[in-house]
């Protein structure tokens, strides 16, 4: 099973939790992602205050991901960009990381760096290559293996969550 | 190691673009002569000082007619994919790059904001690793280089010394791989392809399994052409020369491809 043949077997499945999916082939297959949820925050700014007759809602958190396979690291390789507008992106890793969960925010600074879109002419961020290859030495999950990645979106989860929860919601089945 | 004077590598070195940055409506003028391989990054914080001393460093960026510019892509590679001159057709005339300075309205989407020396330095040795794992499938060359060594490579491109650059790149860059990393750019909008090719084969034979419809021949270019520092080289030209000789400091193979003139 090549790479692009993952990318077509995940689409339906992401499609089912509402991911809009777009399979990008100019050079290398890259499959485009889109969702949005609503942010993670620490102090829960999303409250009704009933005294006053000011609301105020935490706006819905755009996302925007592509998966390709490294041509460098050889391993799958997960590019996002977030929104809260829809047109000016997070460049800052301290926002980024305002959105993950407090546990996983050492792993995620870590393993997280920006650089150039493989889609676009643009920048966005990425998970390292370096440390996806070392989450697969351990996992012993073969390239033809249909849950090769999957397993690897598990990986993903870990350092972005809950960013990437529709993404474990659409793998464990839980339409949107 | 002993450098033969005027040799291929060093005369690729000491490539560089004429430069003339401004800012709209400050009287200042920037006038540089940059390096092919050394990068914007290195002079924003001139650039700072110069046309706002007063702002923070991330807030500034440069723009070339439409194009906002990436300091953590070589000013060569740059030059010739937004110029998009043909050297072989190139006139007389000097070259003079006019820019532009900005601060504020930051095109977050395009260009990573510069905090400091310290993220261009991150930037950098990300891809010098990069580029050692496609040769050696591993980036523990680059890793193994002692401090000092990570040093002198480092602030060879600062100062712009090729005799303490030279050495340390040849250690890196022709180890017993035969793979060689590639970058290929086809234009300002387009995203970068991303590759690699073996040693022993021609650049006509790698263009043409690479980017077939691009390069239908391997041996003639009839749309595009590839350029290299600044120069177009021939399909004949080997992969073992280009890797011995024309890799920029970050270990890759920057080839812009321009159209060819009718």
């Amino acid at each position: 099973m090549n790479f692009r043949q993952h990318l077509l077997q995940l689409i339906p499945t992401l499609e089912n939790r509402g991911i809009s999916c777009e399979l990008v082939e100019l050079f290398e297959p890259i499959l485009r992602l889109q969702w949005q949820i609503k942010p993670y925050n620490d102090e829960k700014n999303s409250l009704v205050e009933e005294e006053s007759e000011m609301i105020y809602v935490s706006p819905d958190l755009s996302v925007e991901a592509w998966i390709r396979f490294s041509p460098s690291y050889q391993v799958p390789q997960f590019f996002f960009q977030l929104y809260f507008d829809g047109c000016v992106p997070f460049t800052k890793l301290e926002d980024i990381e305002a959105l993950i969960l407090p546990e996983n925010r050492g792993l995620a600074s870590e393993a997280l760096a920006i650089g150039d879109c493989p889609a676009s002419n643009g920048i966005s961020w990425y998970v390292h290559p370096c440390c996806t290859q070392k989450f697969f030495y351990t996992a012993e999950i073969s390239k033809q293996d249909a849950s090769y990645l999957p397993i690897w979106i598990l990986y993903i989860h870990q350092l972005l969550s809950p960013i990437t929860m529709p993404m474990i919601e659409a793998l464990d089945g839980n339409p949107s | 190691m002993k450098q033969q004077r005027d040799s291929i590598p060093e005369l690729v070195w000491n490539g560089n673009i004429s430069v003339e940055i401004h800012q709209k409506e400050n009287s200042l003028t920037y006038l540089a002569n940059l390096p092919r391989h050394s990068y914007f990054a290195q002079i924003l914080e001139d650039l700072k000082r110069l046309f706002a001393p007063k702002v923070a460093l991330e807030e500034c960026w440069l723009s070339s007619g439409k194009a906002s510019i990436k300091w953590h892509w070589p000013v060569g590679v740059l030059y010739d994919l937004l110029s998009q001159e043909d050297p072989e057709s190139a006139t007389s005339v000097p070259v003079l790059w006019h820019l532009v300075f900005h601060v504020g309205s930051f095109p977050s989407s395009l260009v990573v904001p510069m905090g400091s020396m310290e993220t261009f330095r991150t930037c950098f040795f990300n891809a010098l690793k990069e580029s050692d794992y496609v040769r050696n499938g591993s980036s523990s060359l680059v890793i193994a280089l002692s401090k000092p060594e990570t040093d002198t490579y480092w602030n060879s491109l600062l100062n712009h010394d090729f005799y303490d650059y030279r050495p340390i790149a040849t250690k890196l860059f022709t180890s017993k791989s035969r793979i060689i990393p590639l970058k290929i750019y086809l234009g300002a909008d387009a995203p970068i392809v991303q590759s690699s090719a073996s040693l022993g084969y021609t650049l006509g034979q790698v263009l043409h399994k690479q980017l077939p419809r691009l390069f239908p021949s391997a041996v003639m270019y009839s749309l595009l052409k590839p350029v290299l520092h600044g120069i177009v080289l021939p399909s004949t030209v080997s992969t073992d020369i280009m890797n011995r000789d024309f890799c920029y400091p970050d270990g890759f193979l920057h080839i812009v491809l321009i159209p060819i003139s009718t």
